[in-house]
């Protein structure tokens, strides 16, 4: 059995565990709240942007169609993944989940015979995905979730990712990040977003009652928006994946926070019954060495 | 006939307004037209400039950085880049950016993309700061 003064210094570095955890559970709680009204917020946007893409794609030609909307037309060969990770660790299965799926899908991919490269956002993703693909990592973004606004996402991350296409580095773009769902609950999400996934006709009827007139003509507002609408995807991955990283780094740090606690219970128990040990034997010896003087 | 529409001004940060209104002017990408209820379906690119909600004296106008507007006769939705309401303009703030936009774009004149952005802002700044003299006449008056 472990001496008392062992004992003593384990409960006293659990009891300090269980404060820092509990103090990373508030600040994550709290960031939570705002990153959380933040992605909500974003989904109008992003939805109505969606919608009308869309609409207006609908109507334009196959021939005509921008190659970020149908493709290019010769066969596809590099497909370029985006990964959204957080920054920090001491999250959960945050991280791991989203690198997790990725490995899956680089193997899957490579299988199928296209190349594929990897453009980072958040630092833990780029340094274990490093380690096994440092070779066809293309860009990793760190530190970009600090002050997150749509212009700084704009600005640093999708336009680079533009700039690619058109120069042909890739031919087709997904994204994989953690949709938040709840505090407790994140959603591995993957998303096409170059070229536009072509979504189930469910508008017809609304469609067909008013066709729409244009100003300027369809394919120059296509031109316009549909850089945008790559931005505005990758900027509600960002803010998903940001509520989704302080909702499971609460979730972890609450567990670890009740963990300790029920440590510390048993530490406890163990450290008064060595206690009441040693006092038990020591009365023994006292009483049986009296109960020897007096015989 | 309708007597509102659904309008809905949303920016990629937060949904603005969402509300029934009875009149908008809207800055189009082939000059300012207005809204009312059962207006033809209509999708347009927006330009930097004013959006005004609402008619007469209880008009709220905004400051739009561009965006996209989609009109339907019972509901319209605009998409703005950047939105700023008239009286949450604050005129040595968006002094301070003009300035800081009009450095940047002096700086980054070779990088296309990067001057065209900061000479977006600059001029961003432009349009808030005409706005806030219109809504302080309007106040006045």
């Amino acid at each position: 059995m472990a001496s008392l003064k062992i004992l003593r210094q384990r409960i006293r570095s659990v009891t300090n565990t269980r404060q820092i955890t509990k103090a990373m559970k508030m600040v994550a709680a709290a960031k939570l709240r705002r990153s959380q009204e933040r992605a909500m917020a974003t989904r109008p946007y992003s939805s109505q942007m969606g919608r009308m893409v869309q609409s207006i794609a609908s109507r334009v030609g196959k021939g005509a169609a921008p190659p970020l909307l149908a493709g290019r037309s010769e066969p596809q060969k590099v497909v370029e993944l985006m990964v959204f990770t957080a920054d920090r660790g001491l999250c959960g299965s945050f991280n791991s989940g989203v690198i997790r799926a990725v490995r899956a899908k680089v193997a899957e991919l490579r299988a199928s015979g296209f190349e594929v490269s990897l453009v980072c956002v958040g630092r833990k993703g780029s340094d274990v995905l490093k380690r096994q693909f440092g070779d066809i990592i293309r860009r990793v973004h760190v530190g970009v979730g600090k002050h997150l606004t749509f212009e700084t996402a704009e600005q640093e991350v999708a336009q680079q990712v533009l700039r690619d296409f058109e120069h042909g580095r890739f031919d087709s773009c997904f994204m994989v990040y953690n949709t938040f769902v709840s505090a407790m609950t994140q959603e591995l999400t993957w998303r096409q977003i170059i070229p536009v996934p072509e979504e189930s006709v469910q508008e017809e009827e609304q469609e067909s009652l008013s066709p729409p007139s244009y100003e300027p003509e369809e394919e120059e507002i296509l031109a316009e928006l549909l850089p945008r609408n790559v931005a505005v995807q990758i900027f509600q991955a960002m803010v998903e994946s940001d509520a989704s990283e302080n909702g499971a780094r609460m979730t972890a740090m609450d567990n670890a926070v009740r963990n300790a606690g029920g440590m510390l219970r048993r530490l406890h128990i163990t450290y008064n019954r060595t206690r009441q040990a040693a006092i038990t034997t020591e009365l023994m010896e006292i009483i049986s060495g009296s109960e020897s003087l007096k015989g | 006939m309708y007597a509102t529409f659904q309008f809905d001004l949303v920016t990629p940060e937060k949904q603005v307004l969402s509300q029934d209104e009875v009149m908008l002017t809207v800055p189009g990408a082939e000059g300012y037209f207005g809204v009312l209820p059962g207006h033809a379906p209509l999708v347009t690119l927006l330009t930097m400039g004013v959006l005004t909600v609402g008619e007469g004296k209880e008009a709220v106008r905004y400051a739009i950085s561009g965006g996209y507007a989609e009109v339907l006769p019972e509901r319209t939705t605009v998409l703005a880049d950047r939105v700023v309401c008239w009286d949450a303009i604050d005129p040595a703030a968006v002094g301070a950016e003009k300035m800081e936009a009009a450095g940047r774009y002096a700086a980054t004149r070779e990088e296309e993309s990067a001057s065209r952005y900061w000479k977006k802002r600059e001029r961003f700044a432009d349009v808030c700061l005409d706005l806030h003299k219109q809504y302080l006449a309007r106040s006045s008056s």
